[in-house]
């Protein structure tokens, strides 16, 4: 299985071999509970969410568009997305955390200071986080992004900007050292 | 703040089209303010990219392969359910339809009584048991009092004399 590539082992998966299932796993589930842990902040979430994913791309379609571990991430953000979604319906009437401002940070993150990703975007709310994943980490574009998150392309514009500006606020100093 | 910002970030991302992207570049060579924007942006995508992932504790991977165990499994069962419910309606759909047209055949066709199919008798028993008097029902067993009777139902239901 190590000489296998990432599409061979996904279609061994999907069609029930459980060895290519487990190169599979092997290769992508710790990037994968990275960026679930980045976008969540909470480890067992992170870690359903994980199981989530890989439990969908058995079945879902892969067009070779992206590199395997670039799909499985976007089915990872689109998993993580809904859920927020649903949390979101059943406390309605809460604001909209997107419109938020960023919470009140406390110093000016150092350059020499060595952060995880996961505390790099924690001040950024879900929505924000999962546009900034899908378009630094995976490069994915605008058009893309929209079709992961189902939602407008201006909006995937829009959100990657204030995010953008959030961090820039939170890491002044940091940013402006790299 | 230069007018030109919101554009830095879809220069950045690959998002603008030949035309905007020479005009932007233009604009880029002599605007400070849109460099720096730039400079920035590179910075925070570099950081970002070069961040260390969180990892994780415990055997995430045999959670993840138990996890898909346990979905396969249940889309087979539920696969073998639905043929298996498929296959049960297919049954009695034919049974149904083959007891209809022997029905209706044995009513219309003259010389059908000569010719005995194994449906056409089946077909002959159920209307026996359907004209059975009640008395006679009762002495053929309480077990087949229900058969009886769905057997009236049913040459009741399928009789031409009926739907007049």
């Amino acid at each position: 299985m190590a000489g296998d590539d990432d599409s061979s082992l996904l279609r061994g998966a999907q069609h029930g071999h459980e060895d290519a299932l487990r190169g599979l796993i092997n290769r992508h589930a710790a990037y994968l509970y990275g960026v679930a842990r980045s976008l969540t902040g909470d480890e067992h979430e992170a870690d359903d969410l994980v199981q989530e994913a890989f439990v969908a791309s058995l079945t879902a379609k892969f067009r070779a568009e992206s590199s395997v571990r670039t799909w499985l991430v976007a089915i990872l953000v689109n998993r993580s997305a809904m859920r927020r979604r649903s949390s979101k319906r059943m406390t309605i009437g809460l604001p909209d955390e997107a419109n938020q401002p960023a919470p009140p940070t406390s110093e000016p993150i150092k350059a020499d200071a060595k952060l995880d990703l996961a505390h790099m975007l924690e001040t950024l709310s879900p929505e924000f986080r999962e546009v900034v994943v899908l378009r630094e980490l995976q490069g994915m574009s605008y058009e893309q992004i929209a079709l992961t998150l189902n939602i407008p392309r201006g909006t995937v514009e829009s959100r990657l900007h204030r995010a953008r500006e959030q961090l820039k606020t939170r890491f002044k100093g940091y940013f402006d050292d790299v | 703040m230069c007018e030109h910002s919101n554009q830095i970030h879809a220069y950045r991302d690959g998002e603008l089209n030949a035309g905007e992207r020479a005009a932007l570049e233009a604009h880029l060579a002599s605007c400070e303010s849109c460099k720096h924007e730039l400079k920035q942006l590179a910075a925070i995508s570099r950081s970002l990219v070069a961040a260390p992932l969180p990892t994780f504790s415990g055997d995430l991977s045999a959670r993840i392969l138990e996890a898909c165990k346990r979905a396969r499994r249940a889309q087979e069962g539920g696969t073998r359910k639905l043929a298996g419910w498929l296959t049960a309606a297919a049954s009695i759909l034919l049974v149904v339809s083959m007891m209809r047209v022997s029905v209706l055949s044995d009513r219309t066709g003259e010389n059908s009584a000569f010719t005995e199919t194994p449906t056409s008798v089946a077909s002959r028993d159920w209307e026996l048991a359907a004209m059975m008097p009640p008395a006679q029902a009762e002495e053929a067993g309480s077990g087949s009092t229900d058969l009886i009777q769905l057997a009236q139902w049913m040459a009741r239901d399928l009789s031409p004399d009926e739907r007049r």
